[in-house]
């Protein structure tokens, strides 16, 4: 054939990226040129289609382009294009075995491709992927549709909740899990809502249910998979969204900095513009009230049920298949189910019997798990034993010291928990402890005396009841509590909240108008203060219960009628005067009107919280008692979400062996930063300061500047006038007198 | 005398560094090679030359050979060993390797590729038809134009060696019809566009504007005229027993029964006949390829030529089917009036049923 001359515009055209490019910049005018290449494709796919199982690499290459290039283009010509989406839809589904890898993962993108141009909805593509997802043996195809799916899901949930995608997508899920429990098919649907819960996307209890079927399937790895959701899944949240923080954090200072310093150009003052703006939606989103993120936990549906399956499935039953490991971790998941919604099953306490003994493996786990377990409607006759049988078996002369401490301290959570489970003469042999010669050992009974010097002193021998509980015993304030009774809730810190509120109005009130009351009633102010933080001293260690706390948030919505803890008010009547009870009675009755009438903003909640913190530190006592205080604060103040782990079983454990010098130097070392070389404190201060990037001080530019550039100034040292001299000397002897240049004045 | 300064540096130690590569002894070997592939010279040492079938087989499997020159000789190979010489065979298999060729980017493993197909033997191919024509389209829509001509020319060749079976076969008919449409640039005829459209079909080129309308006017020919004919030689003689028991001598005798599950409409559809291609032309595509052919006519000249002798065949068509039409009618009429009296005389002996 003899060579045709051929044009420029044809030329272009030979290959499709730039007729691509032409197509979207003006598509009526290419509509012809489309056509043609969409009948090019369709031919392409005939013969694809004639044979697909024997294409290679090389003969569907050009396929493999024509289907991007359309895919690219489809949304310019919606109507040629309708079929496009199917015909892709179902070379996927029917070949994915056995399609060529790279043309199955084009047509993967070009779907994906489709639904962001909006030419298919989500659930159309979800309903393809997913089967291939379970279904294929390519490991890459498999990753690559994971991350198409999830990047899908994310993008339809970014501008809002995209409930109804969410809940067709979770009921697939639920029916992959329960469709074959047997199968490691549920793997998948664990892993993408672990995915879409860590990022917030997936919050509500459905997720938690797909969860929920997970940890009851039969097969190990998505049994173990379940359930570290359930122990990690929250924490992970929490976890992403501090490092999401950390991460684009914007420093201001630093691109004004810039701005001043470069070139203006438009571009980079929209650039600080946007910055500006980003930072503002940060500090907006910061300020705003946090999101009510419920726990998996808390989203449960019928958290009984499902736990006693889980008891009985895989701890209870023998046949079961879980490592060890997996049935700890089952252990914990139950065990935590057990203790945060007071769930009854008996049978999990007796069936702890075996577990303990010191020679089991991890058995500090499973301490920790009988703790977690136990909650104060436990019966305690049901516990009795086991405690008799960890003191019997951990706690004893012969034994270890870790060993005995760590009995000591399971004995000590437990009865936390349900302080009657302990028995008198137990109770007094295992104070005895406190005289023991390893220090782990003595902070253990240490600790259970102190539980039960608060919770019920009469079981303590006489001289080991401390000063405060045999007053209280004497005035009659402490009583035993029965099993089963629960203390009347109650917001921690209204009265401080009220009282703020007053003396605000107070102030107010002066401010405006009158000026002869005002002094009077500061005073009288001041003194209603002092006499409250007494009052709320003496409850303040020991009253949060964490699990009310959390209970009352969670509805605080309603706003029920609150009235004043059971607690405290046993204790004020204590403190009080007979006399006073009255005004007392008034107090109590003002306080609860408070919560009943109003609606506590969280301006409101802020505030309480602030004066919680107040009182609790403002106090006129010794520096190391409010320590002490503060600690023991804290150890109660352990959220009640937060799991109990064999560290803390194990905890006191480490003061039993001898610190070696390796340690001493590590602990010493650990609230330190890094130093890298030896350098001056100073040094490192002033290393800081540049790496921030502030500036140095006129003196210190002074000090580094370079010798040769000084000199020509001390040349005219020596042309100075007399006068001039002697004012040099005169101002070197004052210096001298006041230590140097940089001396102490 | 002090020795040479070349001669004492053969015996002065090297210096080790830290951190430097040791240096390479002088009579150092670089055996590292960074070739993929390792040509051996002697491939082959038997002393008989390889068989002409083994021969063939080796050129066949070069085919698929990324270098151009080597595509090219083996397909010249084949040209002239298909020629002259016996070899055996298998159609299917050869026309997998050769087809794809049709797109192949270089002009001449192309013209190379219309040669050895023409020097193929034609019995049986009808069997592949619709094989040959999946490609031909392909190749008919390509982005380059020079691919589009090839692709043409092996279309008049498959018109030739395929005769009939190339309407008949599935999508044979409407598929390329559609592609010739799409190729004239004629499938947005009567469409109202605000763009400006360049047409870059085949526009600006005549050669291969009259190659499409010469190889237009053979397939349509071959659809609606010749086909008829042709179809009624092949038709089995109206014996009621030979037509019923015996398997017919086309490709895929079954194809009525629609064993594969195809679409019976749509783009890759089967057409029986000739009167039902014609009614499909007339009902879908008459109108834009009328449209068309009056474009190219005012042109004049050689394309104009080629035109004229298309819409002849159109016009032709048309005839035939006001014939064909004007036969159906009385047939229906015919039909119309047996089915009345067939009804007439089930409705008199129910009456007189009842009545007994």
């Amino acid at each position: 054939m003899p060579k045709r001359k051929v044009g420029a515009l044809e030329k272009l055209d030979a290959d499709l990226a730039s007729l691509q490019y032409k197509l979207r910049r003006d598509p009526l005018s290419y509509k012809n040129d489309f056509i043609v290449q969409y009948r090019q494709y369709d031919a392409q796919r005939q013969i694809f289609l004639s044979a697909p199982t024997t294409a290679n690499e090389a003969s569907t290459i050009s396929f493999r382009e024509l289907v991007e290039f359309v895919a690219h283009v489809a949304d310019c010509y919606p109507t040629e294009c309708a079929e496009f989406p199917q015909q892709l839809i179902e070379i996927l589904a029917r070949h994915h075995t056995d399609l060529e890898s790279e043309l199955c993962e084009k047509i993967v993108g070009s779907l994906v491709l489709l639904r962001k141009k909006d030419l298919i909805d989500s659930s159309v593509l979800l309903h393809t992927l997913f089967p291939i997802l379970t279904s294929t043996p390519r490991k890459t195809l498999r990753a690559l549709v994971f991350q198409k799916i999830l990047s899908d899901l994310r993008q339809s949930n970014s501008k809002g909740t995209n409930h109804k995608l969410n809940r067709t997508v979770q009921t697939v899920l639920f029916n992959i899990v329960t469709a074959d429990r047997t199968s490691t098919q549920a793997l998948w649907a664990v892993k993408l809502t672990r995915e879409l819960w860590k990022r917030h996307i997936w919050t509500e209890s459905k997720a938690v249910e797909v969860m929920k079927e997970c940890c009851l399937a039969d097969n190990e790895k998505v049994v173990a998979a379940g359930v570290r959701f359930f122990l990690g899944g929250d924490k992970e949240r929490e976890e992403l969204e501090e490092s999401s923080d950390d991460e684009d954090a914007i420093d201001m200072g630093k691109i004004k900095h810039q701005m001043g310093v470069n070139k203006k150009t438009k571009k980079r003052a929209k650039a600080l513009e946007q910055a500006a703006e980003k930072v503002k939606r940060k500090e907006k989103k910061k300020n705003q009230p946090h999101p009510l993120n419920f726990s998996a936990f808390h989203l449960l549906n019928d958290p009984q049920g499902f736990t006693e399956v889980l008891f009985s499935k895989h701890l209870q039953n023998t046949k079961s298949k879980l490592r060890l490991e997996q049935k700890l971790q089952v252990l914990q998941l139950a065990t935590r189910l057990v203790g945060l919604h007071k769930l009854t099953i008996l049978s999990l306490y007796s069936w702890f019997v075996k577990y303990l003994t010191p020679k089991q493996h991890s058995v500090t786990s499973f301490l920790a798990s009988l703790a977690q377990g136990t909650h104060n409607l436990v019966p305690p006759d049901v516990l009795e034993p086991l405690i008799q049988k960890i003191a019997n078996e951990f706690v004893s002369e012969a034994s270890a010291a870790e060993v005995a401490s760590a009995g000591l301290n399971a004995i000590r959570e437990i009865c936390v928990r349900q302080p009657l489970a302990m028995n008198e003469s137990l109770l007094k042999d295992l104070v005895m402890y406190k005289k023991s010669k390893d220090k782990g050992v003595v902070m253990a009974a240490r600790g259970l005396l102190a539980l039960y010097r608060d919770v019920n002193p009469e079981m303590l021998s006489r001289k080991d009841r401390g000063k405060d509980a045999t007053i209280g015993i004497r005035s009659g304030e402490h009583k035993e509590q029965r099993f089963g009774e629960e203390k009347v809730g109650e917001i921690d810190g209204l009265d401080l909240l009220e009282k703020w509120k007053e003396e605000e109005r107070a102030r107010k009130q002066a401010e405006t108008g009158i000026e002869e009351a005002d002094g009077e009633e500061e005073e009288d102010d001041a003194a209603w203060e002092v006499e409250s933080n007494s009052d709320s001293d003496d409850s303040g260690g020991w009253i949060n219960v964490g699990s009310d706390d959390e209970i009352e948030i969670s509805d605080s919505e309603d706003e029920r009628p609150r009235t004043k803890k059971a607690k405290t008010e046993a204790s004020s009547e204590g403190t009080i005067p007979a006399e006073d009870k009255e005004n007392a009675a008034e107090l109590e009755k003002r306080i609860s009107t408070l919560a009943m009438t109003k609606i506590l903003t969280p301006a409101d909640l802020a505030k309480l919280q602030e004066l919680r913190l107040e009182a609790s530190l403002n106090k006129a006592l010794p520096t190391a008692q409010r320590k002490r205080l503060a600690a023991q604060a804290a150890l109660q103040n352990r959220h009640v979400d937060d799991p109990l782990t064999a560290t803390e079983i194990e905890g006191l454990a480490a003061l039993s062996k001898k610190a070696t010098r390796e340690d001493k130097i590590a602990k010493a070392k650990e609230g330190k930063g890094e130093r890298g070389e030896y350098k001056s404190t100073k040094a490192v201060k002033q290393a800081t300061k540049q790496a921030s990037g502030k500036s140095t001080t006129n003196k210190e530019k002074a000090r580094k500047k370079n010798f040769l550039m000084t000199l020509g100034k001390a040349k005219g040292k020596s042309k100075r006038s007399l006068v001039d001299k002697s004012k040099v000397l005169r101002a070197h002897k004052e210096r001298e007198k006041r230590g140097g240049r940089r001396g102490n004045y | 005398m002090a020795p040479s300064k070349a001669k004492n540096k053969d015996f002065q130690k090297t210096k080790l560094k830290v951190g430097k590569a040791k240096p390479k002894p002088g009579n150092y070997t670089n055996t590292s090679f960074k070739a993929k592939r390792v040509t051996i010279k002697q491939q082959s040492l038997g002393i008989d030359a390889p068989s002409l079938q083994s021969q063939f087989e080796h050129h066949v499997s070069i085919l698929s050979s990324a270098s151009d020159t080597q595509r090219k000789e083996s397909l010249s190979w084949l040209e002239t060993a298909l020629a002259t010489k016996t070899l055996t065979w298998s159609a299917p298999s050869l026309l997998d390797k050769l087809l794809p060729l049709l797109q192949d980017a270089n002009g001449a493993v192309r013209n190379k590729l219309i040669k050895t197909l023409r020097a193929l033997s034609k019995e049986r191919l009808e069997f592949l038809a619709e094989k040959i024509l999946l490609h031909v389209c392909a190749g008919m829509t390509n982005i380059n134009i020079n691919i589009r001509a090839s692709a043409l020319e092996i279309l008049g060749w498959a018109i030739d060696a395929c005769g009939v079976e190339l309407v008949e076969c599935r999508g044979g008919w409407f598929n390329t019809l559609k592609t010739y449409l799409v190729v004239l640039g004629w499938s947005t005829i009567g469409e109202s566009s605000t763009g400006w459209s360049t047409n870059m079909a085949l526009a600006g080129d005549t050669k291969n504007i009259v190659r499409a309308l010469d190889t237009l006017t053979a397939f349509l020919r071959l659809g609606m005229i010749d086909a008829g004919s042709k179809a009624a030689e092949r038709e089995p003689q109206a014996d009621w027993w030979s037509s019923t028991l015996q398997i017919h001598a086309q490709p895929d005798p079954y194809r009525g029964l629609n064993l594969m599950g195809y679409d019976s409409e749509g783009d890759y559809s089967f057409t029986r006949d000739a009167t039902h291609r014609r009614e499909i032309f007339l009902s879908q595509f008459r109108s834009k390829f009328e449209a068309g052919i009056l474009e190219i006519r005012k042109q004049a000249g050689e394309a104009g030529r080629a035109a004229a002798k298309t819409s002849s065949v159109v016009v032709e068509t048309m005839t035939e089917a006001d014939e064909s039409k004007v036969l159906q009618d009385s047939w229906a009429q015919k039909m119309e009036a047996r089915t009345r009296h067939i009804q007439d005389r089930i409705w008199t002996q129910g009456f007189a049923e009842t009545c007994y």
